[in-house]
C-alpha cells in the first residue's frame, strides 16, 4: 500500500512537473506595431521610430507603420522602447506583462508612451 | 469436430492463419477496389518464383543445427560476381545464364565453406555473428566493387568514371530467360513456367539430398548432435557441408531473381536481403531448428502475397503507400515470433 | 589448447597486449590514417569532444544489460524512438529551451518504460538468443513507429502544429527543425580553450551518468544484476528474480537511450523523422566494442575511448581513403565495413571464447567423473 501512494505521489510529482516545463517554456509571439490606434474613441498617431527589445530579442528599429514580432518563452516578460525623437534625443519606456501559455500579445508603441491603458491586447487561442 | 479444428489451429499456427486470411481478405476485396484478381495472382505467382530458391536456400542450414541464415548475403555475393563476370564475357541468352550460374557455384563454395569453419566455432550465437558477418561482407564487396577490373560499358559508371554501376540491366542478356521459357500467357495472366520448372528442379534435388544417408545424417547433426556424434556422424563436417550448400544455393536464387527482376544491384543493395527470406520461411511454418519443402513453398507464397497485395489494395483504400511499413512489421514479427519459441534443449 | 594458452600468457605486456587487441588495432590504423587525411588536429580535436558529448549518454546506456548478461542491447533503438516522440511533441506544443528538453525527456520516459518493459519480456522468453531477438525486435518496433508517425500523428494522436504535419493533413514531415533547442544543453554552459570549445553543459550530465551508473552498481539492484549476468541459476537459487531483474536492466537501458537520443538530437539541430534512429543501435555498440568491451564485459573507459577511436575512424577513413585509392567513396564504404566487422570479430571472438569454455568445462566434467570412478575402482 504504502509503495502505492509512493508511485501516485512520484507521478504527480511529474505531471506538476511537467506543466511547470510548460508554462516555463512555451514560446510566445509578441508583436510589436509602430502604428496608429484607437483608444476610448481618441486616435494616437505613430510619429516616431523606436528601437525595442523584448526580453533578450533586439529588434533593433520598429519605424513608423511597421510590425515586427519577437518570440519569447515563458510566462513574464519585459519589453524596452527607445522613442527616437526627432530632435535627436530619445525616451526611454519599460514595461511589464505576463502571460498565460497559449497567448499571443500585441503591443501597440504610440499607445505605450502615451501612458495609457490599451497599449498591450492579449490573444488567447 | 470442434478438437480437430483446434488440433489444425495448433498446427498451423496463430500467425500463420492471421496471415493467411488477411492474404484471403485482401484477395476478396481486390475486384471492389479496381485490381484485377487475374493480374494479383500472377503478379504473386511471379514474384513467387523470383524468390523460392532464396527462401530453398536457407534450409541446409536450419536442418544441420546452423540456426537461420542471416549470413545468406555472402551466397548472393557469389552469385553477383557470377552475374558480372558472365555479362563481362558478353555472354547471352540461357547460356549467359548458366556461365553465371558455374561461376558462382566455385567462389560460393569457397566462401561457404569458410563461413561454415567460423559458425562452427561459435556454436550457440551462430544467428548473431552471421548477421554482422554478412553485413560487412556487404560493406566490404561495396569497396570492391569499386576496385575491381571489369570493363564491359554497360556496367561502369558512365564518362571515365571507375568502377561498376550500382545497378546493371541483364536486358539484352538474360532478361526473362527461365521465365519465359514455355510461360503461358492468356490476357493480363502470365505463368512463367521456366522459374517455376527451375525451382521445382531445385526443391526436388533438396529434398531428395535430405533422404539420402548424407542427408538424414545432417538432419541427426542438427537435430541432436550428441546422439549424431555416437551413431558416428561427423556434426562439424555436416555443419560445413551445410553451409556451403546453403550458400551455393543461394548464389543461384539471387540469380534467378535477377533474372525475373531484371537488374543487377550490387553496393549496399544485397544488406538485408537475408530477412525477408527468413521471415518468408518462417511464415510457412518452419522453426530455428526445423524446415521442410513445404514451409519453403507456403511461406514464400504467402509473404510474396502480402508483399503484391498490400500496395495495391491498401493503397486505393488508403490512398497512401503503407507497403513497406506493412513488410516491415509482418517479417521482422515473424521472425521474433520464432525466435521467442521454447527451444528444445540442446547440448 | 590454442585459446588457453593465448589467457595464459606469461609476461604482462602481452596480456595487456591481447585483452585490448581491438583499442590498440585501431590505435595503430589511426596512427597512418590521420596524416593521410590532411586534417588539421585543432580540427579533429574539436570533432571530437562534440562527439563525446553527442554520444556518450547513449552509449554508457549499453552498460547496465552487458552486466546484467543481457549482452549487447541492439534494442536501444526502442529508447531512441521514444525520446523522438517526446521532441515531436515538444515542437508541437511550441516549448523551447531547456524545459523543452525537459518536457521531452518527461513525455518519452513513459513511452520508453513501456518498450523497455515490452523488450524484456520478449527477451526473457528468448534467453540464450537476446542479441539477435534485441536486433529484429529493433526492426520490428521501427515498424510500428512508422505506421504511427506516418499515418497516427495528426489523426489519433492529437498534432496540430503544421511546422510537424505533412500537408496533406496526418503524418510527421521526414525533418523537423531543432532550431528552438538547438545546443542548448551545450551552450548552458560552455568555456573556450585556445580555439577548442568545450560544452560543459553536456559533460557535467554525463558525468552526472557516469557517477549514477557507478553508484548503481553498489546497491542491491545492480549487485543483483551482476549476480545474474554472472549465472542465472545461481542467482535464481539466491533468491532473486531472475527475469524482473532482467527485465529492469532492459527498462533502465532504454530509458537512457531515450534521455541519450534527445541529447544527441539537439546537439545535430534536425530530427529525421524517419531515419535518425536508425543507426543508433549499430555505431553505439561499434564504438563501445572498440573502446575494449566485450559483450560480458562493459566499462565507463570503454565508451570514451571507444567513442572517440569510432569517431576518428569515422572522420577520417574518406579522405584516407581517397589519399590512398583514389575514391573517396572507397573510404565511405570502408568505415561502414569498420562499424559492422568490429561488432562481426567481436561476437565471433566472444562466441568463440565461450564454446571453448564449454568444452572445457565439459571435458574437465568428464575427466572428474573418470577419477572418481576409477578411485572407486580401486578402492
Amino acid at each position: 500500500m504504502k509503495r502505492n501512494i509512493i508511485r501516485l505521489a512520484l507521478v504527480i510529482v511529474l505531471i506538476v512537473l511537467g506543466l511547470c516545463l510548460y508554462v516555463l517554456g512555451k514560446e510566445h509571439k509578441i508583436f510589436v506595431d509602430n502604428r496608429d490606434i484607437v483608444i476610448n474613441g481618441t486616435e494616437l498617431k505613430s510619429t516616431n521610430p523606436f528601437i525595442v527589445y523584448v526580453d533578450n530579442v533586439d529588434l533593433e528599429e520598429v519605424g513608423k507603420g511597421k510590425r515586427k514580432v519577437a518570440y519569447s518563452p515563458g510566462p513574464w516578460h519585459t519589453v524596452k522602447a527607445i522613442e527616437k525623437l526627432p530632435d535627436g534625443t530619445t525616451r526611454e519606456f519599460v514595461k511589464k506583462f505576463t502571460l498565460s501559455p497559449k497567448d499571443t500579445a500585441i503591443i501597440n508603441l504610440p499607445a505605450l508612451v502615451s501612458e495609457k491603458d490599451g497599449w498591450l491586447k492579449i490573444e488567447g487561442e | 469436430m470442434f478438437e480437430k479444428i483446434k488440433k489444425l489451429i495448433e498446427k498451423a499456427g496463430w500467425p500463420r492463419i492471421i496471415i493467411g486470411l488477411f492474404l484471403l481478405s485482401l484477395f476478396f476485396i481486390a475486384p471492389f477496389v479496381g485490381i484485377k484478381v487475374s493480374t494479383s495472382i500472377s503478379d504473386t505467382i511471379v514474384r513467387f518464383a523470383m524468390n523460392a530458391v532464396l527462401v530453398l536456400s536457407l534450409v541446409p542450414m536450419v536442418q544441420s543445427g546452423c540456426g537461420l541464415n542471416f549470413g545468406m548475403q555472402l551466397g548472393v555475393i557469389a552469385g553477383l560476381i557470377g552475374a558480372i563476370t558472365s555479362i563481362e564475357l558478353g555472354i547471352t541468352g540461357l547460356a549467359g545464364f548458366l556461365v553465371a550460374i558455374v561461376i558462382a557455384i566455385p567462389f560460393a563454395a569457397i566462401l561457404g565453406f569458410l563461413y561454415g569453419l567460423l559458425l562452427n566455432r561459435v556454436k550457440g550465437d551462430e544467428m548473431v555473428v552471421a548477421t554482422y558477418v554478412g553485413f560487412s561482407s556487404v560493406a566490404f564487396m561495396s569497396m570492391m566493387w569499386l576496385l575491381l577490373p571489369y570493363k564491359s560499358p554497360n556496367m561502369i559508371w558512365g564518362y571515365g568514371g571507375e568502377g561498376l554501376r550500382t545497378t546493371i540491366s541483364v536486358e539484352g542478356y538474360w532478361l526473362g530467360v527461365l521465365n519465359d521459357f514455355l510461360s503461358i500467357k492468356v490476357g493480363n495472366f502470365f505463368f512463367p513456367t521456366g522459374t517455376i520448372i527451375f525451382f521445382g528442379l531445385m526443391a526436388l534435388i533438396i529434398w531428395i539430398f535430405f533422404k539420402t544417408k548424407l542427408g538424414t545424417a545432417m538432419t541427426a547433426a542438427g537435430s541432436n548432435p550428441v546422439y549424431a556424434r555416437a551413431a558416428g556422424v561427423n556434426v562439424d563436417r555436416m555443419r560445413v557441408l551445410s553451409v556451403v550448400i546453403s550458400t551455393i544455393v543461394a548464389a543461384i536464387g539471387i540469380l534467378v531473381y535477377e533474372q525475373s527482376f531484371g537488374f543487377i544491384q550490387l553496393y549496399m543493395a544485397p544488406l538485408l536481403m537475408a530477412f525477408p527470406a527468413v521471415a518468408a520461411l518462417l511464415l510457412g511454418g518452419a522453426s530455428v531448428s526445423k524446415a521442410s519443402m513445404g514451409n519453403v513453398i507456403v511461406g514464400t507464397f504467402l509473404f510474396q502475397g502480402i508483399l503484391t497485395m498490400t500496395p495495391s489494395v491498401m493503397n486505393n483504400i488508403i490512398k497512401s503507400d503503407m507497403s513497406e511499413v506493412i513488410r516491415i512489421i509482418v517479417s521482422n514479427g515473424m521472425i521474433v515470433y520464432a525466435l521467442t519459441r521454447r527451444m528444445k534443449v540442446r547440448t | 589448447m590454442k585459446d588457453q594458452s593465448l589467457t595464459r600468457a606469461k609476461s604482462p605486456l602481452a596480456r595487456f597486449v591481447i585483452s585490448n587487441a581491438v583499442p590498440i588495432l585501431f590505435i595503430v590504423l589511426l596512427i597512418f590514417a590521420i596524416p593521410l587525411s590532411g586534417f588539421s588536429t585543432d580540427y579533429l580535436i574539436n570533432e571530437i569532444i562534440t562527439r563525446l558529448g553527442r554520444n556518450s549518454f547513449l552509449v554508457i546506456s549499453l552498460l547496465i544489460p552487458v552486466m546484467a548478461g543481457m549482452g549487447l542491447n541492439f534494442g536501444i533503438v526502442l529508447g531512441a524512438m521514444a525520446g523522438q516522440i517526446g521532441l515531436i511533441f515538444m515542437l508541437d506544443w511550441g516549448v523551447v529551451g531547456i524545459p523543452g528538453i525537459l518536457l521531452a525527456m518527461l513525455i518519452g520516459t513513459p513511452i520508453a518504460i513501456l518498450l523497455g518493459l515490452l523488450a524484456g519480456t520478449i527477451l526473457n522468453r528468448a534467453k540464450g538468443r537476446e542479441m539477435v531477438t534485441s536486433m529484429i525486435l529493433g526492426f520490428f518496433i521501427n515498424g510500428i513507429y512508422q505506421l504511427t508517425i506516418l499515418y497516427g500523428m495528426g489523426s489519433l494522436i492529437p498534432i496540430t502544429s503544421n511546422k510537424i504535419l505533412l500537408p496533406r493533413g496526418y503524418g510527421v514531415r521526414n525533418a523537423l527543425d531543432l532550431i528552438s533547442v538547438r545546443k542548448v544543453l551545450d551552450n548552458m554552459w560552455s568555456i573556450n580553450i585556445s580555439n577548442i570549445s568545450i560544452p560543459l553543459g553536456v559533460f557535467s550530465i554525463i558525468i552526472g551518468l557516469c557517477i549514477f551508473v557507478y553508484w548503481f552498481t553498489k546497491t542491491k539492484l545492480g549487485q543483483d544484476m551482476r549476480a545474474v549476468g554472472q549465472d542465472m541459476q545461481v542467482a535464481a537459487t539466491a533468491g532473486i528474480n531472475v527475469d524482473r531483474t532482467r527485465t529492469l536492466s532492459i527498462i533502465i537501458s532504454t530509458v537512457l537511450a531515450c534521455f541519450g537520443q534527445i541529447i544527441f538530437l539537439q546537439n545535430i539541430g534536425t530530427i529525421n523523422t524517419y531515419n535518425s534512429h536508425d543507426q543508433v543501435g549499430t555505431f553505439a555498440i561499434a564504438a563501445l566494442l572498440i573502446g575494449g568491451a566485450s559483450v560480458v564485459k562493459a566499462t565507463i573507459p570503454n565508451v570514451f575511448i571507444g567513442i572517440t577511436l569510432f569517431h576518428l575512424t569515422f572522420i577520417v577513413a574518406p579522405r584516407a581513403g581517397k589519399e590512398l585509392l583514389g575514391q573517396a567513396q572507397i573510404g565511405e564504404f570502408f568505415r561502414v565495413f569498420v562499424s559492422y566487422g568490429i561488432i562481426a570479430i567481436s561476437l565471433a571472438l566472444y562466441a568463440w571464447r565461450r564454446q571453448v569454455e564449454k568444452e572445457t568445462e565439459r571435458r574437465q566434467a568428464k575427466a572428474a567423473i573418470k577419477a572418481a570412478i576409477e578411485d572407486k575402482a580401486e578402492g
